[in-house]
């Protein structure tokens, strides 16, 4: 599979990027660390919001699920469409509502780390992209899911 | 300069871009990965090496030889 700096630069983005989310779920539920307070009126007003909303809940139970595969190399094409729209979520607040430089800096290296994993994956993605497709329901040949584990 | 500033004292300096500078989440991560990339590199350098024992050049050679023990043939010759 490629060069080695191609083995070893994948290997530390999706472990790096599996890491980060698996214990920023984990912290949610289980307080290891204070959790991050939002410098910002915008962000803090969002993150209250989708707070009372339970969306918040439900991002980190994402951060949790799709960290452990990261990590654990298990589905990780999967792993990343399930974590986009956390990562983009969390590019747009970091990155155009913080003003903290840190901040900013951590929002634009998940999404980097992200789309290189898209990137070294999108074989897997080439079947999404075709223009016409005729409809392939799950229940019309249940079974065929077996030749995909 | 501020943006580059780096710190050993447990805080994060929310206005340096320095990677050094971390939060708890970073940390970890960056602990997790840099032991399962030591960890899989430690195991590729020691599969290579066992692997490298074997003669790939040798040719595998089968010669087939008839079973001593067959049961249908100790049936016809009694």
């Amino acid at each position: 599979m490629g060069s080695v700096w191609e083995r070893y630069g994948l290997l530390w983005v999706r472990i790096y990027l599996g890491a980060f989310n698996f214990f920023s779920g984990l912290n949610y539920f289980i307080h290891i660390w204070p959790q991050p307070q939002a410098a910002d009126s915008v962000t803090g007003r969002y993150v209250e919001a989708s707070m009372e909303a339970g969306l918040f809940t439900m991002a980190k139970v994402i951060e949790l699920v799709t960290g452990f595969l990261l990590l654990t190399n298990i589905a990780v094409p999967f792993a990343l469409v399930m974590l986009m729209p956390v990562t983009v979520t969390i590019f747009i607040m970091n990155t155009f509502q913080s003003y903290l430089p840190h901040v900013k800096a951590s929002g634009i290296r998940n999404f980097l780390f992200h789309i290189i994993l898209l990137g070294a994956y999108a074989g897997h993605y080439y079947p999404m992209l075709k223009l016409r497709s005729e409809p392939s329901p799950f229940w019309r040949k249940p079974s065929a899911l077996k030749d995909f584990l | 300069m501020s943006l580059f500033s780096f710190k050993l004292d447990g805080e994060v300096d929310w206005y340096s871009i320095n990677p050094l500078e971390m939060t708890n989440f970073e940390r970890t991560a960056t602990i997790v990965a840099l032991v399962y990339l030591v960890a899989t590199i430690v195991y590729d350098i020691v599969k290579k090496k066992r692997l490298s024992g074997l003669d790939k050049k040798k040719a595998l050679i089968y010669t087939p030889s008839p079973l001593e023990d067959y049961p249908a043939q100790k049936k016809s010759e009694s």
